[in-house]
């Protein structure tokens, strides 16, 4: 495996900001919450740095990161872990 | 002609069907289980019904909402989970099977069960369950929201009271209250509101409601996988809703049920206006016609439930001629509340039971009525 595929060379690897939390209810709340506030999110399968297992993680860029944490706290969606992964 | 919505609204509203489509051809994804678009648009829509049944019902935090198989299974769920050998019970005499029936089979494990009788109406009143929980320590009170049978609607904040002054949770049996009666579970200050997704919420089969107020968490009716958990995550979570939704959901159910809340949300006032003014020109022409109407006055607010008996016809030869001769559907018997029967006096008859609902006109009371006066002649 070259790590190319046919649409080009792989992406260089960019740091995200990760967020885990108690349940996937959750984690679909949060994504929604930091959306409305404007930012950009993703949900991920949470990472093994993480603690892995089962469960949804959203991946935000570090810029919005603060951001994202505030509209969850306005929200009342408790995070349960925040950690950095470098991914695509 | 439909006059059955007790059993089972019908026809379902075509947002209602659309959504239940959607999630089978839209959707594909397990909702809280991948993080793919599939999944999580899934994921995304059982939430949003989730929220959409929250408002709905008055709730203000949606993970007190827990989607189940059924008002049934979240009795069940409730009862089983909350109530265990040595406690006290007190229930209305009104009571469905969905709760009779747990209940029967807690008071065998040792659960005392104190059963309060209903008047002739179907009313329970609740100096009388204020009395029953006096009498001895109480863990709870269940009541249901209307009656199946007679359509009475019970005083459930004034239960409420009465349950929580004598340190008891208050339970509720809503299948035949939620959408027929606005439903406010904070102001009404219930501990669990239970409520079939099916009847009067629109919905399709294979969903029902529990609400669980904050604080009040019986024991979850199963463990499984939720989505959550590590390595070391072979204990069941308490967090909510995931709690009581071990498995997959029935997710088309779900986007179906979140339809019809919506729907409700726009239409209920209206529609329990309607249904209140057909109710009553219905059980006014059965009295006219001779049948006796159990349950309350034709002046006093009940849910869209009318059952009658009459002194030479059986009620089981009623819904078949009306089904065979004239199109309408009706049911006749007990209808899963012999308990019920009793109270109200028909259980050795039971009684034809006529339930309007969503979309029900005129003409169906009509149709029924002249049927029926027919029939009597």
């Amino acid at each position: 495996m070259s790590g190319a595929t046919a649409a080009g060379p792989p992406r260089p690897l960019r740091r995200f900001v990760v967020f885990t939390f108690d349940s996937a209810h959750d984690s679909i709340a949060a994504e929604r919450l930091i959306a409305d506030a404007g930012l950009s999110v993703r949900a991920i399968p949470k990472p093994r740095s993480l603690g892995g297992g089962c469960g949804i993680a959203l991946r935000v860029d570090p810029a919005g990161a603060a951001g994202a944490e505030d509209a969850l706290s306005r929200g009342g969606v408790a995070l349960s872990s925040r950690g950095e992964i470098q991914d695509y | 002609v439909y006059l059955d919505h007790a059993a089972t609204s019908w026809p379902k509203p075509t947002q209602v069907i659309d959504a239940v489509v959607s999630g089978m051809t839209d959707l594909g994804g397990n909702p809280g289980r991948s993080a793919h678009e599939l999944a999580m648009d899934s994921a995304r829509a059982v939430h949003a019904a989730r929220c959409d049944v929250a408002r709905l019902l008055g709730a203000p935090d949606p993970r007190d909402i827990a989607i189940v198989s059924g008002c049934t299974e979240g009795c069940n769920l409730v009862l089983k989970g909350f109530l265990g050998p040595g406690d006290r019970v007190v229930v209305s005499s009104l009571e469905h099977n969905s709760i009779a029936r747990p209940l029967n089979a807690l008071s065998v494990a040792g659960v005392e069960v104190i059963v309060v009788e209903a008047d002739a109406t179907g009313a329970v009143d609740p100096a009388a369950v204020a009395a029953a929980v006096a009498s001895g320590p109480t863990r709870a009170v269940v009541c249901m929201h209307a009656s199946n049978v007679a359509g009475t609607i019970q005083p459930i904040a004034d239960l409420t009271r009465v349950a929580h002054d004598a340190g008891a949770a208050m339970i509720v049996d809503g299948a035949q209250g939620a959408g027929h009666v606005a439903v406010d579970v904070v102001a009404l200050g219930v501990d669990a509101y239970v409520c079939s997704g099916h009847k009067a919420l629109l919905g399709p089969e294979g969903v029902g409601v529990v609400y669980l107020a904050p604080g009040f968490a019986p024991r979850e009716a199963s463990q499984g996988g939720t989505g959550d958990g590590g390595i070391n995550g072979d204990v069941h979570p308490t967090t909510r809703p995931q709690r009581y939704e071990a498995g997959t959901r029935n997710v088309p159910g779900i986007l179906g049920l979140g339809a019809a809340a919506r729907l409700l949300a726009e239409q209920g006032d209206a529609t329990r206006a309607e249904e209140a003014r057909l109710v009553r020109r219905l059980h006014e022409g059965l009295e006219y016609a001779g049948y006796t109407v159990l349950g309350p006055p034709a002046d006093v607010p009940r849910v869209p439930i009318v059952s009658v008996t009459h002194p030479r016809l059986d009620a089981d030869r009623l819904a078949n001629a009306l089904d065979e001769r004239y199109g309408i559907a009706t049911r006749a018997g007990l209808h899963c509340a012999p308990w019920a029967h009793r109270t109200l006096g028909s259980g050795a008859t039971g009684a034809l039971r006529l339930s309007l609902g969503w979309g029900s006109r005129d003409c169906d009371v009509d149709a029924a009525l002249d049927a029926l006066a027919e029939l009597a002649r």
